[in-house]
């Protein structure tokens, strides 16, 4: 076994290593063949002795890559101690062996002379380790990056799979345990797929702030702050900080606030924010611009017609229909117009196939049923003069709306 | 198998299920729940005021394809006053439940339908739900 390392190296104990469980060895004592981690070159070009010599750029990568997440883990955990001269000092990665018959290359962990600095660096190495692994793992099967994996070595991670031409593949694993022979069961496998992956969600992470529109419905807000809370159409909250010179938006978003967190229009509120590795928009700030889009009337309508859409066959006793699909359609596409009417406009499904729509202005009582043959009948109920109207016509959208917005009843 | 029988007691007050489908958050119980059942010639269905309201709820929705909001009352006398009768026909064939009772619409017209079911929905909303779950 070759070893790459110097003995005169006045910084190293060469007896002292770690092993895949961070335990310290005796360099010269049976250890398994693996090393710090299983990492093995697969492809045409790695069949040779050895390995090509343009893969030392590979482990260079990796090398640095593994510092680099320790570093980040290390900074993450000691918040006030932001220059990791620990992680720096103690980092000795090393390639020790190339093993015959494949490219899988041993790497051992060396560690400094004893002092405070290696005791303390150790677990982020192999915390690193395992963090490269499974970001790997979750890329290639998930096509995302597991939350553990710090956001800031996406770079270091990205050049390091540019390494992987097609054709080749990069197995990862923990090591195996000591005289195990057969090959790890689920390695991380680093491919050129998952190269571009990588590639693709760095790009996206560099996205910087942009304006961003969103929609959905505004449940608090705080005036001293000049901040409220908007719940998307995904359940998601975000917090949206409006612009200095906004004042009067701040008026604007108290008059769509939902005070029970619920009954509001739907709102789209426009302002600047970051996406996500996921592509998600997360807080915006100097909000400018906040539109009603969905009024809460639509929103009611348009729940209630996903009720009656559904109804099943036998909903209201033998033989009753659910609503057809020509009324269902009819009303789904009329629904904003009757949700700005002055009247509050009602849904009924009936139980043959029709839906009625339902309103009252004064003292009488109106309704439009919208037959599933395509007919429309229309009735009024003048009860305080005993006197009752109806029409029975094709169906008519102007001729509809305009005995909603006016009670005429006339085609 | 019995024979169906009016029911004469003007003060009896029929129960009838209100479903959602025909219900609002505003205006409450639709007319279209006080109009003839589908598939039932023209006849409205409930169960006979001797039925206690929350029993007659159990009794529709133990079929789980029925779904009902609640019970409200439909009064014969009104209904008679509207030019509808009411027949006891429970039991009067294999499909009629026990205490089942019809309203019968055949004699409207469409119209007619419209105002009669306007005027029973009025009624039952006024004197308030007799069960509600």
């Amino acid at each position: 076994m070759a070893r790459i390392g110097d003995d005169d190296d006045a910084r190293y104990e060469p007896e002292r290593i770690v092993d895949e469980d961070g335990v310290r060895e005796e360099l010269d004592a049976p250890r398994s063949d693996d090393g710090f981690v299983y990492f093995r070159m697969v492809g045409d070009r790695f069949d040779g002795p050895g390995m090509p010599a343009e893969s030392v750029d590979q482990v260079q990568r990796y090398s640095e890559l593994l510092y680099e997440v320790a570093r980040l883990k290390w900074i993450d955990e000691n918040p006030g101690r932001v220059r990791a001269i620990p992680i720096r000092n103690a980092f000795d990665l090393r390639l020790v062996s190339i093993e015959p018959g494949s490219a899988q290359a041993v790497f051992q962990m060396y560690l400094p002379r004893a002092d405070q600095d290696d005791v303390e660096a150790l677990p982020y190495f192999l915390n690193a380790r395992d963090t490269v692994t499974q970001a790997i793992r979750d890329v290639s099967v998930e096509g995302q990056l597991p939350p553990t994996f710090p956001r800031a070595a996406m770079k270091k991670l990205t050049l390091f799979s540019k390494t992987v031409q097609p054709g080749d593949a990069l197995e990862l694993a923990a090591p195996r345990p000591r005289g195990v022979v057969e090959p790890p069961s689920d390695p991380a496998v680093l491919d050129y797929g998952t190269r571009e992956l990588l590639k693709r969600i760095d790009e996206a992470l560099d996205d910087t702030p942009t304006y961003q529109r969103l929609e959905g419905v505004i449940t608090e807000l705080d005036g001293v702050k000049g901040t409220f809370e908007l719940r998307d159409l995904h359940g998601k909250v975000h917090v949206c900080t409006l612009g200095v010179q906004e004042s009067a938006m701040a008026e604007r978003v108290k008059r769509v606030l939902a005070a029970d967190g619920v009954t509001a229009p739907d709102v789209r509120v426009g302002g600047v924010g970051a996406r996500d590795r996921s592509g998600v928009v997360g807080d915006l700030i100097d909000v400018d611009e906040v539109e009603i889009v969905r009024t809460a009337t639509e929103k009611a309508m348009m729940k209630k017609l996903e009720l009656l859409r559904s109804l099943e066959p036998g909903w209201w006793g033998p033989g009753t229909r659910p609503p057809g699909d020509v009324p269902l359609r009819i009303v789904e596409s009329l629904a904003p117009q009757l949700a700005t009417a002055d009247v509050h406009v009602a849904l009924a499904a009936t139980g043959d196939g029709s839906i009625v729509l339902e309103w009252r202005r004064d003292e009488s009582r109106y309704s439009a049923e919208i037959e599933t043959d395509g007919g429309m009948y229309l009735f009024v109920d003048h009860r305080s003069r005993g006197e009752q109207e109806d029409l029975e016509v094709p169906f008519n959208e102007e001729v509809l709306l305009r005995f909603v917005r006016t009670g005429v009843l006339d085609d | 198998m019995t024979e169906p029988m009016p029911i004469t007691d003007a003060a009896e007050v029929l129960n009838r299920q209100v479903p959602a489908g025909m219900h609002d958050d505003v205006y409450g119980p639709s007319p279209e729940a006080f109009k003839p059942n589908r598939g039932m010639d023209g006849f409205m269905s409930t169960l006979r005021g001797r039925v206690d309201p929350e029993e007659a709820y159990r009794r529709h929705t133990a079929n789980p394809e029925r779904q009902s909001l609640g019970t409200w009352g439909v009064q014969v006398g009104l209904a008679m006053s509207q030019n509808l009768t009411c027949i006891d026909d429970g039991l009067c064939d294999a499909e009629t439940p026990l205490d089942h009772a019809s309203v019968d619409f055949n004699a409207l017209t469409r119209k007619q339908k419209n105002t009669v079911s306007g005027i029973l929905r009025d009624a039952a909303v006024d004197a308030g739900p007799l069960y509600t779950p």
